[in-house]
């Protein structure tokens, strides 16, 4: 069978994802789960195989056991290829010593011989940090329409965050006149989505320069696109109108899961066009028993329902027993509420337990007087929230705390 | 225990005339089941979670939703390079005639690949049984007693269906010893004897190479009925919720049983999950004024309706202001608005029309086929 690939993607998937707390104690923030199916990952693993990319090098670091074991061989997302499909690639250990991947570039760098195997002409690169829909054919299909170095794909981002992101300005062509990563005092709200085509002859250069420079952070963003740019090579912006998160933090991993729910925001999951593959679990359908109440909300097969449910999404596996109350929550796999208990505006990790009567987090209506103190509750994987007791609003409780 | 030096046979095909409505477009193993389900998939699983790594499947006609369904049977794990799932479509050579009219025939024509396993023991299923059976146990108990055949046994009324077996057993310290077999018409309160057969894979083979004219030989009369002395045929009673398909009420009722958390529980025990083909649907959406009591929904659903009592499958789509009781939607079925169905069984892919009405008796659904608009 031939190796050769026109284009192929690395998904940097080591991050650590340190701002989602207790919900990436243990696994990558990659595997975080979300939208009542899907881990993040899920994502750009399923954009490059509706886009046509059947090879992807998944880069790990922090935790990778519980995310390699989901990826497995690929199946799921029809990368169990005989050559190509999904390869997860870790630091290892070298002749001149071990070295972790420093940072984004460096581990790139650290793959050159992984993407050599397959001689492609472009090598896309994806984070495995954001939730978005994104047929990458028609990126690459631009990226040589331009005859570019390097092709970023962008959006407008709210003035208010811009400062977080790479951000660019472009002339009509597309063609980046300036670039800037992080800046403290942004001048235009068009950022880079992490979404990256390179011609691979000119990265490859690149990317062995910036390990030849001591004085490199070895970031994509902050050191080689800067150079690429300095050195006059033509990178073009890439517009991209659809939804997309950066889903970085507790806020916004709530906010984009109940984006499910809200018809005024454009992420389709439902869509047998661009289908979003996942690791499927064998769970029976959902039961929704008499007396409960599902208004606005998204419930996964394994869950079984006889409280109140709104606005709220709902895992494989999840229980609301009788009485209980669950308003603008997730409920992650497993995740289970008890007769009577309260779980408003939270994140319920996997398998963690809410007691018979316990109160997790507040509604916003109940909170007017200190809204300074609103915020999303987070119970880790497998905590047990005792019966009767209370989880403020903002609090976060992990695993192996008493509560 | 872990079978895994048992082989498998399950027939996808079991008695389909029974149901011509349902299995019309299909075999009785591929009836779409339980929200997300086909038939075979129960006894399937059961399998592979018991450690059976190689089952044949014997198929008749109208094979081609099963195909489809089990493929290359990368949901039970059943892709190997030895053993795995292997689909017998009939297949007419110098001394078998194709399609076959009974089980003894159809063991008879994939008899060569019967022989060709590396197994010990056989265990042999019908493809219209809906339960959940622990086969470890069944094994376990099979050595335990010495028996030469053992039958899965089920209290209670038997199935409406030809050839079915009533038997009578006596206490031993093992297995009860089967005294007394009576193959019937079914429709009969007594211990019953769905076709799970566990037994010596050569007892098997033998049977088959002296069956002079398989196409006049049963397993009930001339394997068990006839040998019920000689033989030492135990039973083994099934301690699970089993429910054998012989009309499109049995159908229906067994689907609506599922509503009992009791009886789910049965189906569905945490240590052997029901595999099923995937289709990566997204989860439900119920939407702001959907009112759900009582029911099963499985996943990619669009809920703006009422659902009470009833059996939802993937990506349906219930309207505004639909009502919906009592009733089985199969997959990718559409309910207009304000239309209102009771008592109906909706085969895959029906549409129907917005503020119209479809309703059937309690006891007797109204079918709707397959591709239906109404």
């Amino acid at each position: 069978m031939n190796r050769n690939r026109e284009c192929i993607a690395m998904l940097l998937a080591g991050g650590q994802g340190s701002r989602l707390g207790v919900l990436t104690q243990t696994i990558a923030k990659p595997a975080v789960p979300y939208g009542g199916k899907y881990r993040i990952i899920d994502f750009p693993l399923s954009n490059c195989v509706n886009s046509g990319i059947d090879t992807v090098g998944v880069l790990t670091q922090y935790q990778p056991l519980e995310l390699a074991d989901y990826l497995g061989n690929g199946q799921a997302w029809d990368l169990d290829r005989a050559d190509g499909g999904v390869h997860i690639l870790s630091p290892y250990q070298q002749i001149a010593g071990t070295s972790w991947y420093k940072n984004t570039a460096n581990a790139i760098y650290q793959n050159i011989p992984f993407i050599e195997r397959y001689n492609p002409a472009y090598v896309l690169i994806l984070s495995g940090d954001h939730i978005y829909k994104m047929n990458y054919n028609k990126m690459l299909q631009f990226h040589k329409e331009k005859d570019a170095a390097c092709t970023i794909a962008m959006l407008e981002v709210p003035w208010e965050e811009a400062s977080r992101f790479g951000l660019m300005k472009t002339d009509e062509s597309g063609q980046i006149l300036e670039f800037e990563e992080k800046p403290a005092h942004p001048t235009t709200n068009t950022a880079s989505m992490g979404v990256y085509i390179f011609s691979w002859e000119k990265l490859r250069a690149y990317l062995v320069a910036d390990e030849n420079n001591p004085a490199s952070s070895n970031d994509f963003g902050h050191d080689l696109i800067p150079a690429m740019h300095a050195a006059g090579e033509r990178l073009f912006g890439y517009q991209f109108d659809g939804y997309w998160k950066d889903v970085g933090t507790i806020d916004s991993l709530w906010e984009a899961n109940l984006d499910l729910l809200n018809p005024n925001v454009n992420i389709q999951v439902q869509d047998s066009a661009w289908r979003i593959y996942y690791q499927n679990t064998a769970a029976p359908p959902a039961y929704i028993a008499p007396g409960a109440k599902t208004r606005d909300c998204l419930i996964s097969e394994g869950c079984s329902v006889a409280g109140a449910v709104d606005y709220s999404v709902l895992f494989s596996g999840v229980t609301v027993e009788e009485g209980a109350q669950v308003d603008y929550s997730i409920l992650m796999p497993g995740a289970v509420v008890k007769k009577g208990a309260r779980v408003h505006t939270a994140i319920v990790a996997e398998d963690a337990v809410i007691g018979a009567g316990a109160v997790v987090g507040a509604a916003s209506e109940t909170m007017q007087e200190h809204l300074e103190d609103w915020g999303v509750a987070v119970v880790g994987k497998g905590v047990v929230v005792a019966d009767g007791s209370t989880v403020l609003p903002k609090e976060m409780i992990s695993s192996g705390e008493e509560h | 225990m872990r079978a895994n030096n048992v082989l498998g046979i399950l027939y996808a095909s079991s008695h389909e005339n029974t149901v011509e409505a349902l299995s019309g477009p299909r075999t009785m193993g591929s009836i779409p089941f339980g929200g997300r389900y086909r038939v075979v998939d129960f006894l399937l699983s059961a399998m592979v979670n018991a450690g059976i790594s190689h089952v044949l499947m014997p198929t008749k006609s109208n094979y081609r939703s099963l195909m489809d369904h089990v493929g290359t049977g990368k949901p039970w794990d059943l892709t190997r390079k030895r053993e795995g799932l292997i689909l017998l479509p009939p297949f007419s050579s110098g001394d078998s005639k194709g399609v076959y009219t009974n089980r003894v025939e159809a063991a008879a024509s994939i008899l060569g690949f019967i022989r060709d396993a590396d197994k010990e023991y056989v265990l042999l299923v019908d493809g219209n049984l809906v339960c959940n059976p622990d086969f470890g146990e069944m094994l376990a108990q099979h050595l335990r007693s010495g028996a030469d055949i053992t039958l899965a046994a089920v209290p209670g009324h038997a199935p409406a269906l030809k050839n079915t077996l009533l038997i009578q057993t006596q206490d031993t310290d093992t297995l009860p010893r089967v005294t007394e077999i009576a193959v019937t018409g079914g429709d009969l309160d007594g211990l019953w004897a769905p076709h799970i057969l566990l037994m010596r894979k050569d007892l098997l083979v033998s049977f088959i190479e002296r069956a002079i004219d398989p196409t006049v030989m049963s397993f009930e009369r001339d394997l068990l009925q006839e040998n019920v002395e000689r033989l030492d045929i135990r039973a083994w009673t099934l301690p699970n919720f089993v429910t054998a398909i012989d009309s499109v009420e049995t159908y229906y009722n067994a689907n609506l049983a599922l509503l009992s958390t009791a009886k789910r529980a049965l189906l569905f025990p945490a240590d052997r999950p029901v595999y099923t083909k995937v289709r990566d649907e997204a989860p439900t959406l119920y939407g702001l004024n959907s009112h759900v009591q009582n029911s099963l929904v499985a996943d990619g659903c669009t809920i703006r309706g009422e659902v009470h009592d009833s059996v939802i499958f993937r990506g349906v789509r219930i309207g505004r202001g639909a009502v919906v009781r009592g009733s089985v939607v199969m997959q990718d079925s559409v309910i207009g608005d304000n239309a209102v169905i009771e008592n109906v069984i909706l085969d895959k892919h029906v549409t129907v029309a917005p503020s119209s009405r479809l309703s059937g008796a309690a006891r007797c659904p109204y079918f709707v086929p397959k591709n239906t608009d109404t």
